[in-house]
Protein backbone atom coordinates (compact mmCIF):
# COMPACT_ATOMS: atom_id res chain seq x y z
CA UNK A 1 0.00 0.00 0.00
CA UNK A 2 1.64 3.30 -1.14
CA UNK A 3 1.83 6.42 1.59
CA UNK A 4 -1.09 8.08 0.27
CA UNK A 5 -3.54 4.78 0.18
CA UNK A 6 -2.05 4.11 4.07
CA UNK A 7 -2.72 7.76 5.05
CA UNK A 8 -6.45 7.93 3.58
CA UNK A 9 -7.07 4.49 5.79
CA UNK A 10 -5.41 6.05 8.62
CA UNK A 11 -7.49 9.44 8.26
CA UNK A 12 -10.86 7.65 7.75
CA UNK A 13 -10.30 5.64 10.68
CA UNK A 14 -9.65 8.88 12.99
CA UNK A 15 -11.70 11.38 10.96
CA UNK A 16 -14.95 11.10 13.12
CA UNK A 17 -13.03 11.56 16.74
CA UNK A 18 -10.80 14.74 15.21
CA UNK A 19 -14.06 15.82 13.90
CA UNK A 20 -16.08 15.48 17.00
CA UNK A 21 -13.09 16.89 19.39
CA UNK A 22 -13.22 19.95 17.15
CA UNK A 23 -16.60 20.59 16.43
CA UNK A 24 -17.75 20.36 20.54
CA UNK A 25 -14.84 22.78 21.33
CA UNK A 26 -15.71 25.55 18.83
CA UNK A 27 -19.32 24.49 18.23
CA UNK A 28 -19.25 25.65 14.19
CA UNK A 29 -19.12 23.00 11.57
CA UNK A 30 -16.79 25.02 9.22
CA UNK A 31 -14.38 25.86 11.27
CA UNK A 32 -14.41 22.35 12.99
CA UNK A 33 -13.40 21.11 9.17
CA UNK A 34 -10.82 23.58 8.95
CA UNK A 35 -9.12 22.39 12.26
CA UNK A 36 -9.68 18.92 11.46
CA UNK A 37 -7.75 19.29 8.01
CA UNK A 38 -5.23 20.90 9.50
CA UNK A 39 -4.67 18.13 12.39
CA UNK A 40 -4.48 15.43 9.67
CA UNK A 41 -2.30 17.60 7.49
CA UNK A 42 0.00 17.80 10.25
CA UNK A 43 -0.30 14.54 11.00
CA UNK A 44 0.79 13.80 7.85
CA UNK A 45 4.11 15.13 8.42
CA UNK A 46 4.62 12.78 11.78
CA UNK A 47 3.15 9.94 9.44
CA UNK A 48 6.05 7.55 9.79
CA UNK A 49 6.09 7.79 13.49
CA UNK A 50 2.07 7.78 14.03
CA UNK A 51 1.23 4.78 11.37
CA UNK A 52 0.76 1.63 13.79
CA UNK A 53 1.60 3.56 17.13
CA UNK A 54 -1.28 3.01 19.46
CA UNK A 55 -1.01 6.61 20.44
CA UNK A 56 -2.03 7.92 17.45
CA UNK A 57 -5.34 8.87 18.92
CA UNK A 58 -4.09 10.38 21.61
CA UNK A 59 -1.83 12.53 19.64
CA UNK A 60 -4.40 13.24 17.27
CA UNK A 61 -7.09 14.25 19.88
CA UNK A 62 -4.66 16.58 21.51
CA UNK A 63 -3.35 18.48 18.55
CA UNK A 64 -7.18 18.97 17.99
CA UNK A 65 -7.64 20.06 21.55
CA UNK A 66 -4.74 22.82 21.26
CA UNK A 67 -5.76 23.84 17.59
CA UNK A 68 -9.45 24.15 18.90
CA UNK A 69 -8.74 26.39 21.73
CA UNK A 70 -6.06 28.52 19.73
CA UNK A 71 -9.09 29.20 16.96
CA UNK A 72 -11.09 29.93 20.29
CA UNK A 73 -8.77 32.34 21.86
CA UNK A 74 -7.72 33.71 18.36
CA UNK A 75 -10.95 34.94 17.80
CA UNK A 76 -12.51 35.64 21.43
CA UNK A 77 -10.78 39.17 21.55
CA UNK A 78 -12.28 40.05 18.10
CA UNK A 79 -16.20 38.52 18.50
CA UNK A 80 -16.69 38.23 22.36
CA UNK A 81 -17.90 42.00 22.68
CA UNK A 82 -20.53 41.34 19.69
CA UNK A 83 -21.49 37.45 20.57
CA UNK A 84 -21.81 38.26 24.62
CA UNK A 85 -24.21 41.27 23.67
CA UNK A 86 -25.97 38.77 20.98
CA UNK A 87 -25.92 35.90 23.11
CA UNK A 88 -23.19 34.24 20.33
CA UNK A 89 -23.51 34.28 17.03
CA UNK A 90 -23.60 30.86 16.75
CA UNK A 91 -26.25 29.88 19.02
CA UNK A 92 -28.40 30.60 16.82
CA UNK A 93 -27.38 28.80 14.14
CA UNK A 94 -29.00 25.27 13.64
CA UNK A 95 -26.33 22.82 12.71
CA UNK A 96 -27.45 19.39 11.70
CA UNK A 97 -25.28 16.73 13.13
CA UNK A 98 -24.71 13.41 12.29
CA UNK A 99 -23.32 10.65 14.66
CA UNK A 100 -21.10 7.84 13.50
CA UNK A 101 -22.94 4.85 11.80
CA UNK A 102 -22.99 2.31 15.08
CA UNK A 103 -21.30 -1.47 13.84
CA UNK A 104 -23.59 -3.67 15.38
CA UNK A 105 -27.05 -2.50 15.63
CA UNK A 106 -29.15 0.15 14.13
CA UNK A 107 -29.43 3.02 16.61
CA UNK A 108 -32.76 3.37 17.91
CA UNK A 109 -34.16 6.96 16.81
CA UNK A 110 -35.79 7.78 19.93
CA UNK A 111 -32.13 7.54 21.62
CA UNK A 112 -30.55 9.85 18.52
CA UNK A 113 -32.87 12.27 18.38
CA UNK A 114 -31.89 12.78 22.62
CA UNK A 115 -28.34 12.55 21.57
CA UNK A 116 -28.69 15.11 18.99
CA UNK A 117 -30.94 17.55 21.08
CA UNK A 118 -28.04 17.31 24.10
CA UNK A 119 -25.54 18.36 21.22
CA UNK A 120 -27.69 20.96 19.74
CA UNK A 121 -27.69 22.25 23.80
CA UNK A 122 -23.92 21.90 24.40
CA UNK A 123 -23.39 24.25 21.18
CA UNK A 124 -25.45 26.52 22.12
CA UNK A 125 -23.54 27.17 25.52
CA UNK A 126 -21.49 30.29 25.41
CA UNK A 127 -18.12 29.31 24.91
CA UNK A 128 -16.97 29.79 28.56
CA UNK A 129 -18.83 27.19 30.10
CA UNK A 130 -19.03 24.83 26.84
CA UNK A 131 -15.10 24.40 26.29
CA UNK A 132 -14.41 23.58 30.43
CA UNK A 133 -17.50 21.41 30.16
CA UNK A 134 -16.43 19.96 27.22
CA UNK A 135 -12.66 19.37 28.23
CA UNK A 136 -13.60 18.08 31.94
CA UNK A 137 -16.63 15.48 30.81
CA UNK A 138 -16.29 14.48 27.38
CA UNK A 139 -12.10 14.49 27.09
CA UNK A 140 -11.64 13.40 31.16
CA UNK A 141 -9.21 16.42 31.94
CA UNK A 142 -8.88 17.12 35.60
CA UNK A 143 -9.81 21.08 36.84
CA UNK A 144 -6.02 21.79 37.11
CA UNK A 145 -5.17 20.85 33.48
CA UNK A 146 -8.24 22.84 32.18
CA UNK A 147 -7.37 26.07 34.15
CA UNK A 148 -3.62 25.51 32.93
CA UNK A 149 -4.76 24.93 29.31
CA UNK A 150 -6.92 27.81 29.43
CA UNK A 151 -4.78 30.08 31.63
CA UNK A 152 -7.74 31.16 33.95
CA UNK A 153 -7.86 30.37 37.62
CA UNK A 154 -9.11 27.10 39.10
CA UNK A 155 -12.03 28.67 40.91
CA UNK A 156 -12.68 29.85 37.59
CA UNK A 157 -13.29 26.45 35.80
CA UNK A 158 -15.06 25.00 38.16
CA UNK A 159 -17.72 28.12 38.61
CA UNK A 160 -17.94 27.44 34.74
CA UNK A 161 -18.10 23.90 34.35
CA UNK A 162 -21.00 23.97 37.22
CA UNK A 163 -22.56 27.36 35.47
CA UNK A 164 -22.71 25.17 32.19
CA UNK A 165 -24.06 21.85 33.64
CA UNK A 166 -26.69 24.05 35.06
CA UNK A 167 -27.37 25.61 31.74
CA UNK A 168 -27.55 22.55 29.85
CA UNK A 169 -30.22 20.78 32.40
CA UNK A 170 -31.98 24.02 31.91
CA UNK A 171 -31.94 24.10 28.41
CA UNK A 172 -32.53 20.02 27.93
CA UNK A 173 -35.22 20.67 31.11
CA UNK A 174 -37.59 17.36 31.21
CA UNK A 175 -36.07 15.71 28.00
CA UNK A 176 -33.15 14.79 30.10
CA UNK A 177 -34.87 14.18 33.51
CA UNK A 178 -37.39 12.15 31.68
CA UNK A 179 -36.61 10.17 29.09
CA UNK A 180 -32.61 10.20 29.37
CA UNK A 181 -30.86 7.27 31.05
CA UNK A 182 -27.01 6.98 30.28
CA UNK A 183 -26.49 3.95 28.89
CA UNK A 184 -29.79 3.80 27.39
CA UNK B 1 -27.48 24.72 45.35
CA UNK B 2 -26.20 21.78 48.39
CA UNK B 3 -23.27 20.00 47.87
CA UNK B 4 -25.75 16.43 47.14
CA UNK B 5 -27.89 18.11 44.19
CA UNK B 6 -24.15 19.83 42.90
CA UNK B 7 -22.88 16.18 42.95
CA UNK B 8 -26.26 15.12 41.61
CA UNK B 9 -26.24 17.44 38.76
CA UNK B 10 -22.56 16.64 37.83
CA UNK B 11 -23.09 12.98 37.56
CA UNK B 12 -26.19 13.54 35.84
CA UNK B 13 -24.76 15.63 32.70
CA UNK B 14 -21.45 13.72 33.18
CA UNK B 15 -23.37 10.80 32.22
CA UNK B 16 -25.28 12.47 29.63
CA UNK B 17 -21.95 13.74 27.89
CA UNK B 18 -19.55 10.82 28.36
CA UNK B 19 -22.56 8.64 26.52
CA UNK B 20 -22.43 10.59 23.21
CA UNK B 21 -20.75 9.21 20.14
CA UNK B 22 -18.64 10.27 18.24
CA UNK B 23 -20.37 12.97 15.16
CA UNK B 24 -20.09 11.86 11.59
CA UNK B 25 -17.05 13.95 9.85
CA UNK B 26 -18.40 15.78 6.66
CA UNK B 27 -17.81 13.69 3.58
CA UNK B 28 -15.69 16.46 2.09
CA UNK B 29 -13.25 16.77 5.17
CA UNK B 30 -11.36 13.17 3.68
CA UNK B 31 -11.76 14.90 0.31
CA UNK B 32 -10.34 17.75 1.22
CA UNK B 33 -7.54 16.70 3.26
CA UNK B 34 -6.15 14.53 0.76
CA UNK B 35 -6.22 17.62 -2.13
CA UNK B 36 -4.30 19.48 0.06
CA UNK B 37 -1.91 16.83 0.38
CA UNK B 38 -1.79 16.07 -3.42
CA UNK B 39 -1.82 20.02 -4.30
CA UNK B 40 0.34 21.75 -1.39
CA UNK B 41 -0.24 25.74 -1.50
CA UNK B 42 2.31 27.29 -3.31
CA UNK B 43 4.83 28.79 -0.91
CA UNK B 44 3.85 32.47 -0.63
CA UNK B 45 0.23 31.48 0.87
CA UNK B 46 2.23 29.16 3.17
CA UNK B 47 4.23 30.22 6.36
CA UNK B 48 7.56 32.31 6.28
CA UNK B 49 8.93 29.12 8.19
CA UNK B 50 7.68 26.75 5.39
CA UNK B 51 9.45 29.23 2.17
CA UNK B 52 11.64 27.59 0.69
CA UNK B 53 15.25 28.73 2.41
CA UNK B 54 16.51 30.69 -0.78
CA UNK B 55 13.55 32.98 -1.00
CA UNK B 56 13.82 33.40 2.70
CA UNK B 57 17.30 34.31 2.40
CA UNK B 58 16.11 36.66 -0.61
CA UNK B 59 13.61 37.94 1.75
CA UNK B 60 15.56 38.76 4.44
CA UNK B 61 18.29 40.53 3.05
CA UNK B 62 15.16 42.61 1.04
CA UNK B 63 14.15 43.63 4.79
CA UNK B 64 17.75 44.61 5.74
CA UNK B 65 18.21 46.32 2.65
CA UNK B 66 14.56 48.58 3.05
CA UNK B 67 15.61 49.61 6.67
CA UNK B 68 19.25 50.81 5.88
CA UNK B 69 17.55 53.03 3.12
CA UNK B 70 14.59 54.27 5.74
CA UNK B 71 17.68 55.10 8.00
CA UNK B 72 19.77 56.71 5.18
CA UNK B 73 16.62 58.52 4.14
CA UNK B 74 15.62 59.97 7.64
CA UNK B 75 19.02 61.03 8.23
CA UNK B 76 18.78 63.04 5.14
CA UNK B 77 15.61 64.45 5.60
CA UNK B 78 15.76 64.80 9.36
CA UNK B 79 16.84 68.64 9.15
CA UNK B 80 14.23 69.89 6.51
CA UNK B 81 11.82 67.97 8.91
CA UNK B 82 12.57 69.13 11.93
CA UNK B 83 12.19 72.58 10.59
CA UNK B 84 8.66 72.28 9.24
CA UNK B 85 7.82 70.67 12.21
CA UNK B 86 8.66 73.03 14.52
CA UNK B 87 7.09 75.72 12.35
CA UNK B 88 3.92 74.07 12.47
CA UNK B 89 3.93 73.24 16.53
CA UNK B 90 4.12 77.04 16.46
CA UNK B 91 1.08 77.53 14.28
CA UNK B 92 -0.37 75.24 16.44
CA UNK B 93 0.57 76.65 19.68
CA UNK B 94 -1.28 80.30 18.16
CA UNK B 95 -4.85 78.38 17.43
CA UNK B 96 -4.36 76.80 21.01
CA UNK B 97 -4.14 80.51 22.50
CA UNK B 98 -6.56 81.83 20.85
CA UNK B 99 -8.55 79.25 21.72
CA UNK B 100 -7.90 79.44 25.18
CA UNK B 101 -8.88 83.28 24.84
CA UNK B 102 -12.20 82.42 23.76
CA UNK B 103 -12.72 80.19 26.65
CA UNK B 104 -11.58 82.22 29.04
CA UNK B 105 -13.96 85.01 27.79
CA UNK B 106 -16.97 82.38 27.84
CA UNK B 107 -16.38 81.16 31.38
CA UNK B 108 -16.78 84.44 32.42
CA UNK B 109 -20.58 84.61 32.42
CA UNK B 110 -20.96 80.43 33.27
CA UNK B 111 -18.97 81.96 36.69
CA UNK B 112 -21.42 84.48 37.28
CA UNK B 113 -24.77 82.34 36.48
CA UNK B 114 -23.63 79.68 39.03
CA UNK B 115 -23.08 82.32 41.49
CA UNK B 116 -26.22 83.47 40.67
CA UNK B 117 -28.61 80.33 40.54
CA UNK B 118 -26.66 78.80 43.49
CA UNK B 119 -24.71 75.36 43.15
CA UNK B 120 -27.52 73.00 44.42
CA UNK B 121 -29.62 73.85 41.12
CA UNK B 122 -26.35 73.77 38.83
CA UNK B 123 -25.83 70.37 40.94
CA UNK B 124 -29.29 69.10 40.43
CA UNK B 125 -29.09 69.71 36.19
CA UNK B 126 -25.96 67.81 36.07
CA UNK B 127 -27.56 64.93 37.89
CA UNK B 128 -30.55 65.09 35.77
CA UNK B 129 -28.50 64.83 32.33
CA UNK B 130 -26.64 61.94 33.67
CA UNK B 131 -30.62 60.56 34.62
CA UNK B 132 -31.29 61.10 30.68
CA UNK B 133 -27.82 59.65 29.27
CA UNK B 134 -28.49 56.68 31.75
CA UNK B 135 -32.54 56.62 30.23
CA UNK B 136 -31.43 56.56 26.45
CA UNK B 137 -28.35 53.81 27.17
CA UNK B 138 -30.91 51.82 29.02
CA UNK B 139 -34.17 51.73 26.31
CA UNK B 140 -31.29 51.39 23.73
CA UNK B 141 -30.06 48.76 25.34
CA UNK B 142 -33.45 47.41 25.61
CA UNK B 143 -34.36 47.85 22.02
CA UNK B 144 -31.40 46.30 20.68
CA UNK B 145 -32.01 42.95 22.99
CA UNK B 146 -35.83 42.79 21.74
CA UNK B 147 -34.80 43.03 18.15
CA UNK B 148 -32.09 41.11 18.36
CA UNK B 149 -33.71 37.96 20.64
CA UNK B 150 -34.79 34.70 18.96
CA UNK B 151 -37.94 33.11 19.19
CA UNK B 152 -38.89 31.15 21.88
CA UNK B 153 -39.73 28.20 19.30
CA UNK B 154 -35.91 27.86 18.19
CA UNK B 155 -34.68 26.70 21.67
CA UNK B 156 -34.70 23.13 23.58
Amino acid sequence: MTDAKQFEAFLRNYQNMVFSTAMRLVASPADAQDISQEVFLRAFERFGELAGDPRAGGWLKTVAINLSLNHLSRYRARWSFFSELFHRDEAGQETELDYAAPDDVVEDLAVAERRRLVEQALHRLPAAQRVPLVLFHIEGMKYEEIAAKLGVSLGKVKTDIFRGRAALRGKLGPRLQDHWRPGA
Amino acid sequence: MNPAMEKELEMEIGGTLQELPDLAAPPALLTRTMNALEQPAPWHKRSWTAWPLSVRIAFFAFVLAAAAAALVEWRLVEPALRTAASRRLAAAATDVKSFWNVLSALAGPVVQAVEHLGKVFMLACLAAAAGACAVCAGLGTILVRLTRARPKSNQL
